[in-house]
């Protein structure tokens, strides 16, 4: 790893502990300065509020002068985050990034992506499919979702709970029904149909 | 020079700032013997062999300006949509008394960090000079006590030599607001330090 890249992630980790911020972490994974995980904390206001998202965070040789390859180990159900494989859409890990930005402002611009989704730019097109044609069922499922994978407080809904042991007690793993009821808005029927033919 | 010129020799952003008062005091000796500056918003430093002429009429700094040198426009920040200059929290403080948050340009929310202490130290490092490369995250004044130049680009953006000129060569733009670079785009700058 160059050693501009290296000294660069050691003062980023040292401004990042100092800022005290406590809605976003960043980790070294080992003794390796091009392997982090980071984690950040759902915005309130949103359904993934006071969820913890867990981040996988990888630091290219060429780090700042390209950007950090980012996604998401939590799942989260979101237009801009691939559902499946935690995979982001966001301008600045892309064509927008500068040298300037840091990993702080990474973490503090995907906090900002779950407050405020750009449905039209998706990574997962179900997603946000589902995000402009029926709001009420991404709200459930996302809120969902953060208390199922990302240990959000709060009472679970009880319609989302019983449909997915019914698909579980079909014998159905527990993260695929989930992903089939999500994809078919909580409708039972449609989502069995789905898993029996796959 | 007038009291309205002092009151915002220094603007890094656009927004209301209240600057810490000893250290504004403290630039303002600096300042007043080496830069002139009448519209609050540029500051202009001269080399080294300038120094004894204090005043640069208006005309003048707008023709420099033109001329693309000697000129550092500390206050573009229109483009640069996540970077929190703020950082070192020991040059300017947010409205509203230490208050941990504000609110940037692109309206998200940061926090600006406390005072750093070991930068503090040096009595006589100019608050410019507490600043960091945004690229090596190297306070300025290290850059300069390690006896390696500081660099501005034609867009007025600041960096350490080595940065600037490898952000250059690997991606060709600046590093702060992404603004096409080539190998001319950038030049040294001397600060009117001793
Ligand atoms: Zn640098
Ligand atoms: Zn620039």
């Amino acid at each position: 790893m160059s050693s501009i890249a290296t000294t660069r992630i050691q003062r980023e980790l040292k401004d990042i502990k100092e800022s005290n911020n406590q809605s976003i972490k960043i980790e070294l994974k080992s003794d390796e300065f091009n392997n982090l995980r980071g984690e950040i904390v759902g915005p309130s206001g949103t359904p993934y509020q006071d969820g913890m998202y867990k981040l996988s965070i990888k630091i290219p040789e060429t780090y700042p002068f390209n950007p950090p390859i980012v996604s998401f180990d939590t799942r989260i159900w979101h237009p801009n985050i691939s559902s499946v494989t935690g995979a982001i859409c966001l301008d600045i890990l892309k064509d927008q990034w500068a040298a300037a930005l840091t990993l702080r402002t990474v973490l503090l611009s995907l906090q900002a992506l779950l407050s405020a989704a750009e449905p039209d730019d998706p990574q997962d097109a179900v997603v946000a499919k589902q995000y402009k044609d029926n709001q009420k069922a991404f709200v459930k499922t996302a809120r969902f979702w953060a208390q199922y994978y990302a240990n959000a407080p709060g009472p679970r809904d009880t319609d989302c709970v019983e449909k997915l042991r019914k698909a579980s007690e079909m014998g159905f793993y527990k993260d695929i029904s989930l992903q089939a009821l999500s994809t078919h808005s909580w409708d039972l029927e449609n989502a069995i149909q789905y898993l029996t033919s796959c | 020079m007038t009291q309205s010129d002092e009151s915002s020799l220094i603007s890094l952003t656009d927004e209301p700032l209240v600057v810490d008062l000893n250290a504004r005091r403290r630039r303002r000796r600096r300042i007043r013997s080496t830069t002139s500056n009448g519209s609050g918003d540029v500051i202009v430093i001269d080399s080294p062999a300038e120094v004894s002429n204090p005043v640069a009429p208006r005309r003048r700094r707008r023709q420099r300006r033109s001329n693309g040198d000697s000129v550092v426009d500390l206050t573009c920040n229109d483009s640069v949509e996540l970077v929190d200059l703020t950082t070192p929290a020991s040059l300017i403080r947010p409205p509203l008394n230490r208050t941990q948050k504000r609110t940037d340009a692109a309206g998200l929310i940061t926090t600006t960090s406390a005072p750093r202490q070991d930068l503090l130290s040096h009595e006589d490092t100019s608050p410019i000079l507490k600043l960091n490369c945004p690229v090596c995250l190297e306070p300025l004044h290290s850059v300069i006590r390690a006896g390696r130049k500081i660099c501005s680009t034609v867009c007025g953006h600041i960096f350490c030599r080595s940065c600037i000129k490898q952000a250059v060569r690997t991606c060709k733009k600046c590093p702060t607001c992404r603004k096409k670079l080539t190998e001319k785009g950038f030049h040294d700058i001397f600060l009117p330090i001793s």
